[in-house]
């Protein structure tokens, strides 16, 4: 069966994807530049909140690119505990100006205050994301961590990104589980 | 039966800026929030917020601009409402020095449980000196439906607010948080 918009969301086949923009607590006025933010430190793990407001599984995870760099990265999905459920590994990151979905292992959850996470081992790789002085992420709820590696922990030891001055914007791809 | 949608998870961190629950992300706010010198000393101010579902309110917190100063002392916290305005004080971080510039500062509360409704974010400055991040709203101050009181600095918000309509049209960022850490 193909895609089509007419059949997103849980009304009709219950594919749909959310993201920290949409499905986050991000005022209108966080909007993202397509021009992207460099990720700026390297291992800087950026956990994002998401709201997931029925159980779901997740299919797949998602960054928006932007066009520099083909570094490592990791993309994670976390609870609101800080343990990790899911992430892809160690990739590449794409080049290109563009939603990238990255398949990962099903993984269903129920609602609930989860993290969406990103780590880079480039600074100078970019990424689609809101740009806002510092420390206005932080008041959106976005923690950090600083890693020695690319790989996202098991466990995250974030705190609040005081010094953050970009949201990225993640994603995830779910089925609703009607079960 | 299955419903979708029907939970409303709690955000880690609450404020006017928070999608669903606060006014900026319904009303006409151009700009983002910018480091801007604190509007009249002793002056209090509200807006409201709409929570939506059961949460606790763990900390309180606001959000420092560039300037600031031991010296200047705020203070933010949570009103019940009184008929669409700021009524009986629920709590309060007591005055609390400025801290880091640019960073958001947080104050342990006694742990509050807030059942939904409409409620009102409170803060207050000693000093016109001091920055804090703010937004002005590009409608005009009675769509903005902020609320303030002059008078009541830091360390004396009223057991019951006697609130005029706003004589300016900025709302601070500051708020609640829902967990206790980080």
């Amino acid at each position: 069966m193909s895609y089509s918009a007419s059949n997103r969301g849980v009304q009709g086949v219950p594919y749909h994807s959310i993201d920290n923009l949409t499905s986050g607590w991000m005022s209108y006025q966080a909007q993202p530049s397509s021009t992207g933010s460099a990720w700026g430190t390297q291992y800087r793990a950026i956990y994002v909140p998401i709201r997931v407001t029925a159980a779901c599984v997740v299919l797949k995870l998602g960054y928006l690119s932007a066009a520099t760099g083909t570094g490592d990265m990791d993309l994670g999905l976390y609870n609101s505990a800080g343990a990790r459920l899911v992430s892809t590994g160690t990739i590449t990151k794409d080049n290109s100006s563009a939603v990238v979905g990255v398949d990962i292992t099903d993984t269903t959850i129920s609602p609930g205050l989860y993290y969406l996470a990103l780590n880079n081992a480039s600074t100078t790789d970019t990424y689609c994301a809101t740009a806002l002085s510092a420390p206005i992420p932080c008041a959106y709820g976005v923690l950090v961590e600083e890693l020695a590696s690319v790989t996202l922990p098991a466990t995250a030891s974030w705190t609040v990104g005081q010094t953050l001055s970009f949201i990225p914007i993640l994603s995830a791809l779910l089925v609703t589980e009607v079960a | 039966m299955y419903s979708p949608g029907n939970t409303v998870p709690i955000p880690p961190m609450v404020s006017a800026w928070t999608n669903g629950w606060g006014i900026v992300s319904e009303g006409s706010f151009a700009n983002a929030p910018a480091s801007t010198a604190w509007e009249n000393a002793n002056r209090g101010t509200w807006v409201p917020l709409m929570v939506p579902a059961v949460c606790v309110a763990r900390r309180l917190w606001w959000a420092n601009g560039v300037t600031v100063s031991a010296s200047y002392n705020i203070e933010v916290g949570l009103y019940l409402d009184g008929g669409h305005k700021p009524g009986t004080k629920l709590i309060t971080s007591g005055s609390v020095a400025q801290g880091t510039a640019s960073q958001v500062q947080f104050c342990d509360i006694t742990d509050t449980t807030l059942t939904p409704g409409l409620y009102w974010i409170y803060v207050s400055c000693s000093s016109t000196s001091a920055t804090l991040f703010r937004s002005l709203s590009a409608a005009t101050q009675e769509d903005l439906l902020r609320f303030e009181q002059e008078s009541v600095g830091p360390g004396s918000a009223p057991s019951t607010a006697t609130p005029v309509e706003a004589s300016y049209n900025a709302v601070w960022l500051c708020g609640f948080a829902t967990t206790a850490s980080p």
